[in-house]
Formats: structure tokens, C-alpha cells, sequence
């Protein structure tokens, strides 16, 4: 298995146990997300919506490339995962 | 004893803090710093303080505190739909505890009811809501498809009143495995000819039993304030006095019999203090007259207050809150006679709780 870290933005720290970094495992990005999913399941609430999807404004990350419509993307050492907050629009 | 105020807004919570004489008070905060505050709740039973969270990036989740808001825990197993559910989880609009040691209800958008028994540890929808024969046809209000209130009955253990907007009020007789519509004399927001909307379609807003008389209950809708003197079974309007019949907020006294208060607002236009002259209005007597309280309150204000930011302690002499929508908080420690700004200018207020310790 492949030991990456997941990055979270500070909203979310709570959710993971206070840290907006945490290692986890997998062979692919889903398999990681599980992984952190398994040990703090309110990320999973608060990445994914009830149809199991990433929710429509949360953005995924795998280094650089945007990888929230393939989950199936194979990890690598040394590899971050990073979720991101979509920063468009203008509502205070 | 003092009061711990919690104000829940559009960005985060934040805690007033008094001395003993309310006379002097410390703001604290932000907490949960980027979350929707909608919804608070103290039960004072297991000394635990509740915070429903949202945020239109990750939805929602709830939090607690055995400390004041000191330090604060992820409820892991918050409510949420099973996975593959046609219902999104958008907001949690309400808290409160059941009937049953250890039982706790939360209301939320999309309406749905969630019970839990263990404290708050765990959480199960409720069926017999979620399958009601007239769900498919609720429809939402401005401010989304929200159960917003819950009452379980001062004295009757089975009984439990909820509030959707726009829906109406439903009452459970059986501890919620069914529940029956309680809007004779309400009107429909937009009267529709079609039969499916003959009972539903009534936007209630907030809504408060009188514990002393169980059988009365008060309640803010769109269109009016009205009263039900049976249970929820009929009610009427009590509007005399009122400047305008729509509002938000509504807030029993905590002590005195027939004594409560609520917000007029300008129209579902505008949604504000009637030309700018804020108000909170009193009635004695059950609703039979309102008068308006204001002197301390800031004028002219073209703010509001939403539905789940008036709260009351348990002073011997109540302290009465309320929080605006331009950020503003406001006491009063004589039933409305004389209001006094509390420290800070805050983000939109959407919940506040007061907390006697």
C-alpha cells in the first residue's frame, strides 16, 4: 500500500482530528479517501454527498492535477492529496 | 449566576460571557470559524451544549461541548441520510431533548426528522415522517425545506410537535411513528385550488407551547400569528396591535403564563423592521394584544431578526435576547420595557441560546 498525505483545508480540521494534514493509504485516490473516511467518518460527510459523489464544490487534487471525476487515479510515494474549497462567486 | 449567551451566525459561533449582575460582558469567538450557525441548544440534564454546523461547501454535521464552548467535539455519527438517499442534508435548524433519559430530536433540510437515544451519539431518521403521505408535495420556503422547531409536549410523553416551512406543523400522539397535519385556520401562503395543498402549504415560522397550558400553543407563520388553545387542533389570529403580520421569532417567557414575544417585520418583500423602526412586541394576555418594546434598540435599523435568534435564560428576572441580521445583539432584563446593545458587531446572526450558570 502506498503511504500519501491527505491535506485539508482548516474548516475541516475538526472533522479529522485537528490536524489539516494526515497520512493515509491506498492503492488509489478512492482507496485513500476511504482510508481517511475509516478513521474520521465525518469526512466523509463533509467530501462526499448522499449519492456518494464529491460534493459540487469541494475540489480534489492529486499534486497538481484536478482528479474529483477520477477517483481511480494510482498513487505514488511522496504524493499529495489535496481537497480545496471551489473559490468562485461573490456571497459575503 | 450569570448568563453564557451563544450567537451562532453566518460565519461562525460566538459566546457572550456576563458577571453575575448581566451588567458587564466578554465576547468570545469565533468558534467553528467559517461554519453556518443555525441552530443551538443547551440540555441542561446531561450539561451538554449542542451546535448544528453547515456550510454550503460540506454540508452539515453537529458539535458539542461539555464546557461552555471551552473546547468543543465532532459528533461523528451527526445526522445524515443513508447513502443513495433523493434527500440532500442541507442545514440543521433544530435541536431539542426528548421526553426519554437520553433522547435528543433534530430537525433539519431537507425536512427530516432525526432521533437519537444515546445522547446524541448516534442518530436514526424518522420514518414515520419521512414516509408521510404528503411528502412528496412539501414544498420550501425562501429559506429552504427546514424543519425548524421542536416541542415535545410539556406534560404528555408521547406527544411531539414539529414546524417545516413551508408545510405547516405536524403532532405526533404515538412518541413520532405517525404524525398527523395541525393547520385548521391557517391559510395557505399561495392559495392553490388543488387538493393535494388543502392541508399543507402553511409556511409556519416558529412556533412555542405555553408549558403551564399545554394545550396552547403560539405561532409565527408568513402570513400571520396565531393561536391554538387545543393542542394544534384549530387555530386563530391574534394580531391586534401588531404592525405587520410577518416575522420570524417567537419566545415564550419562561415563567409567567400567556407572556411571550415576537418580531414584526416588514412584509416577505423585505424582511425588515417596519420603516425602520425595530420593535419586539409583548403580549400578557395570550395574544389577545400586543404592544411594542423598544426604547435601547438602535433606530433607525433596516435589519431583522431571524427565527431562532430570540432566546431567554432562567434569571429569577429573565433576560430576553435578541440578535439581528446586521450582527447586532440586544438584552433585556424587564420584559422588553429597556433594551441594552451587548458588545460586538458580528456576521448575519442566525441562532442564539442563553445558558444560566
Amino acid at each position: 500500500m502506498t503511504s500519501i498525505e491527505l491535506r485539508l483545508p482548516s474548516m475541516l480540521a475538526s472533522a479529522a482530528g485537528g490536524s489539516t494534514r494526515i497520512r493515509v493509504t491506498g492503492e488509489t485516490a478512492r482507496q485513500a479517501l476511504d482510508d481517511a473516511f475509516a478513521r474520521h467518518p465525518l469526512l466523509r460527510t463533509h467530501l462526499l454527498d448522499e449519492e456518494g459523489h464529491v460534493r459540487e464544490h469541494v475540489h480534489l487534487f492529486l499534486n497538481e492535477d484536478d482528479i474529483r471525476e477520477r477517483l481511480a487515479a494510482e498513487l505514488r510515494e511522496g504524493d499529495q492529496l489535496v481537497v480545496l474549497q471551489q473559490m468562485s462567486g461573490g456571497r459575503g | 449566576m450569570s448568563t453564557t449567551l451563544f450567537v451562532g451566525t453566518e460565519k461562525g459561533l460566538f459566546a457572550l460571557d456576563s458577571d453575575d449582575r448581566r451588567e458587564s460582558w466578554s465576547l468570545r469567538g469565533p468558534m467553528h470559524k467559517g461554519w453556518q450557525v443555525y441552530s443551538l441548544r443547551h440540555v441542561a440534564r446531561d450539561r451538554t451544549f449542542w451546535a448544528g454546523l453547515s456550510s454550503r461547501v460540506y454540508g452539515a454535521h453537529l458539535e458539542r461541548s461539555r464546557d461552555y464552548g471551552e473546547n468543543w467535539e465532532p459528533v461523528a455519527g451527526s445526522p445524515a441520510f443513508p447513502e443513495g438517499s433523493p434527500r440532500k442534508l442541507q442545514q440543521i435548524w433544530s435541536l431539542a431533548p426528548g421526553q426519554a433519559e437520553g433522547s435528543l430530536l433534530c430537525g433539519v433540510a431537507q425536512a427530516a426528522l432525526f432521533a437519537s437515544g444515546d445522547g446524541g451519539q448516534s442518530w436514526e431518521l424518522n420514518r414515520g415522517l419521512d414516509t408521510h403521505p404528503t411528502r412528496e408535495d412539501w414544498n420550501p420556503g425562501a429559506g429552504g425545506l427546514c424543519l425548524h422547531t421542536i416541542v415535545p409536549d410539556a406534560r404528555d410523553p408521547n406527544r411531539i410537535y414539529i414546524g417545516i416551512s413551508a408545510v405547516g406543523i405536524f403532532r405526533s400522539d404515538d412518541g413520532g411513528a405517525s404524525w398527523a397535519i395541525k393547520n385548521r385556520g391557517v391559510q395557505a401562503t399561495i392559495p392553490d385550488e388543488d387538493p393535494k395543498y388543502t392541508e399543507i402549504n402553511r409556511c409556519v415560522h416558529k412556533f412555542v407551547q405555553d408549558p403551564t397550558e399545554p394545550a396552547r400553543l403560539y405561532q409565527q407563520n408568513h402570513i400571520g400569528v396565531f393561536r391554538s388553545t387545543d393542542g394544534g387542533d384549530n387555530w386563530e389570529r391574534i394580531e391586534n396591535g401588531l404592525p405587520t403580520h410577518f416575522g420570524f421569532p417567537m419566545a415564550m417567557h419562561p415563567r409567567k403564563p400567556r407572556t411571550l414575544f415576537i418580531v414584526p417585520q416588514e412584509s416577505d418583500q423585505f424582511r425588515m423592521f417596519p420603516d425602520g423602526q425595530p420593535g419586539v412586541y409583548r403580549t400578557d394576555d395570550g395574544g389577545d394584544r400586543w404592544t411594542r418594546t423598544h426604547n435601547g434598540l438602535g433606530e433607525p435599523s433596516f435589519s431583522g431578526v431571524l427565527r431562532n435568534s430570540m432566546a431567554v435564560d432562567g434569571h429569577d428576572q429573565p433576560g430576553v435576547y435578541i440578535g439581528t441580521t446586521g450582527g447586532e445583539v440586544y438584552a433585556s432584563y424587564d420584559e422588553g420595557e429597556n433594551w441594552r446593545r451587548l458588545p460586538g458587531l458580528l456576521p448575519r446572526i442566525e441562532a442564539l441560546a442563553a445558558i444560566e450558570r
